[in-house]
């Protein structure tokens, strides 16, 4: 019961009122009703239309049946035209699609265990810890010429990603260990910003020491892109996401029985211990994947489970899984759509756009927070 | 006693008339002022460069930077020869700095103001410089394992205590933010620190020029003229080269550095740096900007539909040594026409061992070896013995 004293945790929209009188899982039923699930499917079709439309606008001007016509395992009319469509258009848009999946399913999963509305990858130091891996190999290996996912070839895209994931892991651990302990959600913030920090100060000194060749590649990682990805390093990526939202579902259930505290998750049977480490190793999986391959790209992560409980009137994992999935790539595709500017020759740095569309969500969930603090 | 010396004085200042000084003083200082002579007969006529000019008086040359960096104030020198007396501060801008010519020892802040002193035989001059890490100059090279030059710092970053520490009569910097920039700590701690706006100028030519910037300070005007003339001389005769071209055999050509975030492509405008060098060289720069002196960023996708069937790519970035360094950036890059057929090109072939390039640090005073070096890409038969100077072919093992 004393985890649920202390700071109002709950996340929009939901209020979980304790009723002593109550056993436990039906009160969790009576929280999830009034859900609604229909909005999945409107969600799917938001997302079939939104990787049309990816496939479709970019940069370039190509016309909408030339589209059809390569994807279609033709030949545009334009032999730069196949191309672009299949070889930079078809990887960014799937990058998008899994990169948004795993942020909004990290960020639901550490929301959801820390019971905490602000926890997301990126606010609690985990895309840090996963920078600190990443700057550990960029600056310090061979990778060449301001190639950051390259002159390692594969492996190196491997190398990276298990860098990156090493750093995720050691982070998310700290944070956790720190967590057991201290149950204010505040003080919890704080302390995930001060890992950010520190972890930003080593990144810092490795920084200083290295060539400056090698600086701007670090530098261009963090401003975060879907587009360098290409189709052979595709499969990594993917498998990883895949392996990481496969390890989230299968948490669904004890997800739930922690909506109501670890005791009452407890009194429900869920092995806390390895619903932990779960948690852990799925989180660890999703961010360290992105951030390698994509940078550290802010806010999708806090932004989509908030997003989704509200669309979809639910804390019901078994609807939240999919649905921050779903919504995850919708917002991942959207903010990729508009950082390329269709028509425009120019590209904006994707964490520009995201933290424009993220933070006032933030914003919002910490108004209401405050308002009905008052 | 008093008459004789008297005639004696008159003897001698009639054998020295006002327009006795036939060359200027590259070496002490003047002992007997007078305010008739003319202490500058080699004079710098500014050709190309348009960022620094300078304005001479009898005794004295006002030197003035513009356009040092963005939003940059201008930037006023007052060079006075030795032994004669200064004008008065009052009379010039506020913040105008005084300096003696010809100057003592220097330090440079930049690799690229480093040929200017060899080119002038000042090296001896040379106390500091920021740091050794990117210089390719043998010789400076060789200064600093022998103790004789101190490295400073980094770039426009120097440990002000050393500086002072040297003792500098001049320090070469430039500005880049003012925040960070090196010369507003050294001229709070006293120092003559000259604004080096060479890397501004849009013309080759023009960048070569500020070598004459640097021969001011030690009245050398006559050499670097002279050292000038001859470049400019070579520089025009590739071009002129390259003109007779017919304009459906100049190569369509790619550039670019891998220097914006992920997937931008940095492409210099026509009126840029490189525009002005390919254009001369006889190239037709793709992409670029008509009439843009500044490099736009362009996403790959276009990049890749303006840039894939150009007859020539040339990969400006570091690191980059062979076809495959390149696909391991971006397995994309094989797709290019000019990969395909083995048309990629870099400038890095003069590099010492922590990868610091000569064609930024010599070939800036030097233009004309990198225009011969594009015209010998761009139109073998032009130049069919050409040995390439900065530029390298990458290709696939």
């Amino acid at each position: 019961m004393s985890q649920l004293v202390g700071e109002p945790v709950q996340p929009a929209k939901t209020e979980y009122k304790w009723r002593k009188s109550e056993p436990a899982a039906l009160q969790l039923s009576r929280e999830f009703a009034g859900a609604r699930p229909h909005i999945l499917l409107i969600m799917l079709i938001a997302l079939g239309a939104l990787l049309l439309l990816s496939l479709a606008l970019g940069s370039a001007l190509i016309p909408f049946d030339q589209i059809v016509t390569v994807l279609l395992s033709g030949e545009a009319d334009q032999p730069a035209w196949t191309h672009i469509v299949l070889k930079f258009r078809l990887p960014k848009t799937l990058t998008a699609m899994f990169a948004g999946m795993a942020l909004g399913v990290s960020g639901l999963l550490m929301q959801t265990y820390f019971r905490n509305p602000l926890a997301e990858p990126f606010v609690l130091g985990v895309s840090a810890g996963a920078s600190l891996g990443v700057a550990l190999v960029v600056l310090t290996t061979g990778a060449v010429g301001g190639a950051l996912l390259a002159g390692l070839g594969l492996a190196g895209d491997l190398l990276m990603t298990v860098a990156a994931g090493l750093g995720a892991a050691m982070t998310m651990l700290l944070v956790l260990l720190v967590a057991i302990r201290i149950q204010s959600s505040v003080s919890l913030l704080i302390l995930g910003l001060m890992f950010g920090y520190l972890v930003a100060a080593m990144v810092s000194l490795l920084l200083y020491f290295a060539l400056p060749e090698r600086i701007q590649a670090y530098i261009n990682w963090t401003f975060g892109s879907f587009g360098g990805v290409t189709n052979e390093q595709l499969p990594v990526l993917a498998g990883i996401v895949l392996a990481g939202l496969l390890l989230s579902a299968a948490l669904t259930k004890a997800l739930n029985a922690l909506l109501l505290g670890e005791d009452y998750a407890r009194s429900l049977g869920a092995n806390l211990k390895r619903t932990r480490i779960g948690i852990v190793l799925a989180t660890a999986l999703l961010v360290s994947a992105v951030t390698a391959f994509c940078g550290p790209i802010a806010f999708i992560g806090i932004a989509v489970p908030h997003l989704c409980r509200g669309l979809l009137a639910s804390a019901d994992h078994r609807l939240l899984l999919p649905g921050t999935c779903l919504a995850g790539a919708c917002v991942a595709l959207c903010a990729s759509l508009i950082a390329e500017l269709p028509g425009n020759n120019l590209v904006l740095p994707l964490n520009v756009v995201t933290a424009l569309m993220g933070a006032p969500v933030v914003m919002l969930v910490v108004l209401r927070g405050a308002r009905g603090q008052l | 006693m008093k008459a004789t010396l008297l005639a004696l004085f008159i003897v001698f200042n009639s054998l020295l008339p006002a327009s006795a000084l036939d060359e200027n003083l590259t070496d002490g200082c003047v002992a007997d002022y007078s305010a008739d002579v003319d202490y500058f007969p080699d004079k710098i006529e500014i050709v190309d460069a348009s960022k620094f000019t300078v304005e001479y008086f009898n005794n004295y040359k006002v030197l003035r930077v513009a356009d040092a960096f963005d939003g940059a104030p201008g930037f006023n020198y007052v060079l006075v020869q030795c032994g004669t007396p200064a004008p008065s501060p009052a009379d010039f801008a506020e913040g105008t700095q005084f300096i003696d010519v010809p100057s003592g020892d220097l330090i440079t802040l930049s690799t690229t103001q480093l040929p200017a002193l060899s080119q002038l035989g000042l090296l001896d001059h040379l106390a500091g410089v920021d740091s050794g890490f990117y210089i390719s100059s043998p010789e400076v090279v060789r200064m600093i394992a022998d103790g004789a030059v101190a490295e400073v710092g980094f770039g426009a970053e120097v440990n002000i205590e050393l500086v002072l520490e040297l003792q500098p009569q001049l320090v070469m910097s430039y500005g880049y933010n003012p925040a960070t920039d090196a010369h507003p700590v050294l001229l709070e701690a006293g120092i003559f620190t000259a604004l080096d706006a060479s890397w501004r100028e849009l013309s080759p030519l023009g960048r070569a020029e500020w070598l004459k910037f640097t021969a001011l300070f030690y009245n050398l005007e006559a050499r670097a003229s002279a050292i000038y003339q001859d470049i400019a001389a070579q520089y025009e005769a590739v071009k002129a080269k390259a003109a007779a071209v017919a304009a459906e055999d100049r190569p369509r050509v790619l550039i670019n550095s891998f220097l914006g975030y992920a997937d931008a492509w940095f492409i210099p405008g026509e009126e840029t740096y490189v525009g002005r060098l390919i254009r001369d060289a006889g190239g037709d720069l793709l992409l670029a900007e008509a009439g843009s002196a500044t490099s736009q960023g362009l996403s790959f996708e276009v990049a890749f539909e303006g840039g894939f069937d150009a007859d020539i790519w040339l990969v400006e970035t570091f690191g980059i040594y062979s076809g495959d360094d390149l696909l391991a950036l971006d397995s994309r890059f094989g797709d290019f026409a000019a990969f395909q057929s083995g048309d990629i090109w870099n400038n890095n072939r003069d590099e010492n061992a922590n990868g610091g390039n000569n064609y930024y640090e010599w070939g800036v005073t030097n233009p004309h070896l990198a225009l011969a070096d594009l015209v010998a890409i761009f139109h073998p038969d032009l130049m069919p013995e050409r040995e390439f100077a900065f530029y390298r072919r990458l290709a696939s093992e």
